[in-house]
């Protein structure tokens, strides 16, 4: 039905379309029909297999730029690109068989280059896939996160795994191919994607190094190696992750900052947990171990590791330190090395108070503390290791209860101390292992005991020693205060004295017996003895007694039997023996010259009064010596000739060593008596009182060293005895 | 057997023979009634006991360490006597020997 | 009464020398020997006498408190004193006074002074607290009426009613006062 017009009218429409079409070019060179360029664009785009060597196809690059260029005019590009996003999608199975075959060979290998390999073939992918330029970057872009999405969506752990163990071998030593690698992970979107995983390495890499290079190193500070390491070896390999795009050195280590101080921080924190978990022992070592201290004290200022190191310091302790099987010299040196290693560490105190108090608490309830400080102090120490520094002054003791609110230098405690700390600022060690106790007289006591035990085992040929004690008493006397020591003094002075007197006594009339002539009342409460020494003992004594009592007419002597040490010298049948031994020993062999057997019961009475277990030991001695032998219990014969040495049916008693010395802590009960004494005695004056204040009034005791919680626990015993009845606080006499 | 003693480092302590004392009980002791201390102590102005800080014996037999008993002669409170007796004090010649 | 206190005077057994006892600080002898007597008088056990520091800081001030003797007229009450010692403590006598009114007749009732031989004239460096306690304790049962400081209870001792009336109408108990 077309008529010619409107046949002529359709195509002077057509030619107007196909001109437009053919971009005015004559003939038909320049027409493409869209459903051409749709092809030719859709096939260049298609996903390709690019393991299949058939698959590549050769585009002419102009009529592929033209295909877009028409579908882009026919506004037909977003479909376009939803098709080629699709076939993303449909094509990505290509890469998830490639993966899989790479991990596979990687599980097979643990070849961290495998993973290298993947990642490049990835690229590879990626690149072979990416649209073209022209396109713009909204596609490219587009392109890219799909291309990742698919991507992240099906990496299994395996590469996750694998990827952190490249990342690890690019560190140690340095690879020589990281920016090709680096650049490939930027591609892929692998460093923002895993970017906690690259650090972590880092961060482990750090702790490996840490440990490897740090652990038992003590002597010299680690922290600035470790610095200059990061710098050369840690910070170079993060550079083309946190300073990408870095113009130059300075933009990089602006970009490094943030980042480079959180790897700081966790060498610090490494370090620090590594010390931590080292501390007990660091403090054996000191002060081999300063550097490590050192490290300590910076790291501690930059990672809030306090309270860890406390509880550390004292669970070791408490599992390696505070047990029965310790020795006291030992629990004592290793709190003075805590004492000291803490004062570096933390100058303020707050670490030491908190470790301190439970060994000070321990130490509190250990017998021999005190006998084991004091022995230290005079040097009686068996190690020779002084708890004392040699080039630390002596100097007083130091209060370390009362706070000095005039001191200039005075600061305000640290956040992290408790309401019972107390500043134990510039405090000697001997004012520290003190002031374990409420008070300095159980020191004064001990080291009387202790020096009395040594002067009296002084001969008189040996006198250096006498002076060797005074010039320890004179330091100590520094420490406690003249008065404290002035039993001390006369402790010594009756040494000198002795030595003149021995002098003159022997210049009248020579003797065998050289006594040590002691001032009643100045010397700690001497084990008293009802021994009296038979035969020519005896009659040795008298001598002197009455020589001395010649040449001191106001004065006469008083024998302590028990104490002293006897040079004999036995001449038997077949043989002599000489030998050192204790008075007791002595009256006993004596007995046996004037006969060759005796029972027990007979010697006991031949020297006045002993008890069994002294005397037994004593008749040991000799048992040992091949003098006596006990025939049948408790019958002892003279050897005046050898006999084969029989079995010795009797070993010396356990429980045999009598001290010679009364300690101060067998007093300790008596004590608590006269306590009450007075308590009742103020009670009864001054009414009812609080308990604070029966406190205070206990120093008027002699020798009150209880604390106020020993002296509540003393008072509810009491009240539950009846003595005393406590209300509101306040106690008084039950009357 | 014969024993022969070489050599005997023995302990001895030293008492003022105050000539009335009983041999033996350790604990009751005697001390100066002025101060308080144990004659072998010493006056509460010396440190050191013995010949630096004797006693001194009355006629009436009473014994003081002899700083306390000079200070106590010194006020006028004692009017010369012995804080004890108070008898007009003598200062006895000193008995040497026994007793 | 002089037989009496010189008797009591000083104790041959001492419970343990005090100069092996470092522990006080305070300086002088005064106070060596007051912490000498506390000692002893705490470790012995007078029935009816004690004395104790009034404060720890003074060595030299006590409060003592007695008790009225048996079958005496003050059998059952209490007494406190107080006591002062004197820098040249013992060789001058402490200052000693009733605080609790004691109608007796050598004591003034209201200044609580007392009227004692060994705390005048009669006093010796050989006495103590223990020794002056004991004495105004026995002082309590034998007033010397010969010179008296209080003029009426010397009046009426003979007349045990009428001076216990007296007695009780000064005489306040003891209080816990701390």
């Amino acid at each position: 039905m077309a008529t010619a017009a409107l046949r002529s009218q359709v195509a002077a429409k057509w030619h107007e379309g196909f001109n437009r079409l053919n971009r005015s070019e004559p003939g038909i060179s320049g027409l493409l029909s869209f459903s051409q360029a749709w092809n030719i664009a859709t096939d260049y785009l298609h996903p390709r297999d690019i393991s299949d060597p058939t698959s590549v196809k050769h585009h002419d690059l102009p009529s592929v730029k033209a295909s877009f260029d028409l579908i882009n005019r026919s506004r037909r590009l977003p479909v376009m690109l939803e098709t080629f996003l699709d076939d993303i999608c449909d094509q990505y199975h290509l890469i998830v068989r490639d993966i899989e075959q790479y991990l596979a060979e990687y599980e097979e290998s643990a070849d961290t280059s495998v993973i290298l390999r993947l990642v490049f073939r990835l690229v590879e992918w990626y690149r072979a896939w990416a649209p073209i330029d022209e396109l713009g970057p909204t596609i490219r872009a587009a392109y890219t996160l799909t291309f990742q999405t698919q991507l992240f969506s099906i990496l299994p752990p395996a590469f996750v795994r694998g990827f952190k163990a490249l990342c690890a071998s690019t560190l140690v030593p340095v690879a020589q191919l990281a920016p090709p690698m680096w650049e490939a992970f930027e591609v892929l979107g692998l460093t923002d994607r895993y970017e906690g995983i690259i650090a972590s390495v880092g961060y482990e890499r750090i702790e490996d190094y840490v440990r490897e290079t740090c652990t038992g190193r003590w002597d010299k500070p680690c922290l600035e190696e470790l610095r200059v390491w990061m710098t050369e070896q840690i910070v170079p390999w993060m550079l083309p992750m946190y300073a990408k795009g870095a113009g130059n050195t300075e933009d990089a280590r602006g970009m490094l900052q943030n980042v480079g101080s959180r790897f700081d921080f966790h060498m610090n924190k490494t370090l620090c947990d590594l010390r931590t978990s080292e501390i007990f022992d660091i403090i054996i070592d000191f002060p081999d171990s300063n550097g490590a201290l050192q490290d300590l004290k910076e790291c501690l200022q930059r990672v809030d590791q306090r309270s860890s190191l406390v509880q550390a310091l004292r669970k070791a302790n408490r599992k390696r330190l505070l047990h029965p099987g310790a020795d006291t010299k030992l629990i004592l040196s290793q709190y003075v090395a805590t004492i000291k290693c803490l004062r570096i560490v933390d100058p303020p105190g707050v670490l030491l108070f908190k470790v301190a108090d439970p060994i000070r608490r321990y130490l509190r309830e250990r017998p021999d503390t005190i006998r084991s400080i004091v022995a230290n102090l005079v040097g009686d120490d068996d190690s020779g290791d002084s708890l004392v520094d040699e080039n630390e002054p002596i100097q007083p003791l130091q209060q370390l209860e009362t706070e000095d609110y005039n001191d200039p230098h005075w600061d305000p405690e640290p956040i992290d101390a408790g309401p019972d700390f107390r500043t134990n600022k510039p405090s000697d060690v001997i004012s520290t292992l003190v002031s374990i106790y409420d008070s300095k007289d159980l020191f004064v006591k001990e080291l009387q005991v202790l020096l009395a035990q040594r002067l009296l085992a002084i001969t008189d040929d040996n006198f250096e020693k006498v002076e060797k004690e005074r010039r320890n008493i004179e330091i100590l006397k520094i420490r406690f205060g003249e008065a404290a020591l002035q039993v001390c003094e006369v402790m010594l002075r009756d040494m000198t004295d002795s030595k003149r007197i021995d002098g003159h006594v022997q210049s009248q009339k020579a003797s065998i017996v050289h006594p040590t002539i002691i001032s009643r009342h100045f010397w700690p409460s001497l084990e008293s003895s009802d021994i009296v020494m038979p035969g020519q003992f005896q009659a040795l004594q008298t001598q002197y007694a009455k020589e001395f009592s010649t040449f001191k007419p106001d004065k006469k002597l008083r024998w302590l039997p028990h104490l002293g040490t006897v040079h004999l010298e036995l001449q038997l049948e077949d043989r002599t023996i000489e030998t050192d031994v204790p008075p007791l020993e002595a009256a006993f062999i004596e007995l046996f010259s004037e006969k060759n057997t005796w029972t027990m019961d007979e010697l006991i009475e031949g020297v006045g009064a002993v008890d069994r277990t002294a005397a037994l030991k004593a008749l040991i001695t000799w048992i040992d010596l091949g003098v006596l032998k006990e025939d049948e219990e408790n019958t002892f014969r003279l050897l005046e000739v050898t006999e084969e040495a029989a079995p010795s049916s009797r070993t010396a008693p356990t429980a045999s060593e009598t001290p010679t010395v009364t300690a101060a802590q067998q007093q300790q009960a008596d004590q608590m008596r006269l306590y009450w004494k007075f308590i009742e005695g103020m009670l009864t004056n001054l009414g009812s009182l609080p308990l604070d204040r029966i406190q205070t009034m206990l120093r008027f005791a002699p020798g009150y060293d209880q604390t106020v919680e020993q002296l509540a626990r003393f008072m509810e015993a009491a009240r539950r005895e009846g003595l005393v009845v406590g209300r509101d606080g306040m106690w008084k006499l039950n009357r | 057997m014969k024993v022969t003693v070489k050599h005997w480092h023995a302990v001895a302590q030293w008492r003022w023979d105050t000539g009335a004392e009983a041999e033996g009980n350790d604990e009751n002791e005697d001390v100066c009634g002025i101060c308080r201390v144990p004659y072998e102590g010493c006056c509460p102005s010396c440190k050191m006991p013995g010949d630096d800080c004797p006693l001194i014996w009355g006629e009436c037999t009473h014994v003081f360490h002899m700083h306390c008993l000079l200070k106590w002669i010194g006020t006028p409170a004692s009017k010369q006597q012995c804080p004890m007796d108070r008898r007009t004090w003598v200062t006895a010649e000193r008995k040497i020997g026994n007793s | 009464m002089e037989q009496l206190t010189t008797s009591l005077a000083p104790p041959r057994a001492n419970p343990k020398p005090s100069v092996t006892n470092s522990s006080q600080q305070v300086a002088g002898s005064v106070a060596k020997r007051l912490t000498n007597e506390l000692m002893t008088l705490m470790m012995s056990s007078s029935p009816g006498i004690s004395a104790f520091p009034k404060s720890d800081g003074n060595l030299f001030e006590w409060v003592g408190t007695i008790e009225g003797p048996a079958e005496t007229i003050y059998a059952g009450l209490s007494f406190r004193i107080s006591i002062s010692f004197p820098a040249n403590y013992p060789y001058v006598a402490p200052a000693i006074k009733f605080d609790t009114p004691c109608f007796h007749p050598n004591v003034d009732i209201t200044s609580g002074a007392i009227c004692l031989d060994i705390l005048q004239d009669k006093w010796s460096a050989v006495y103590s607290v223990q020794t002056i306690l004991l004495s105004l304790q026995s002082l309590l049962g034998e007033p010397n009426n010969a010179s008296p400081l209080n003029t009426d209870a010397a009046a009426v001792w003979d007349t045990p009613d009428a001076f216990k009336a007296q007695l009780m109408k000064y005489y306040r108990p003891l209080k816990d006062t701390a």
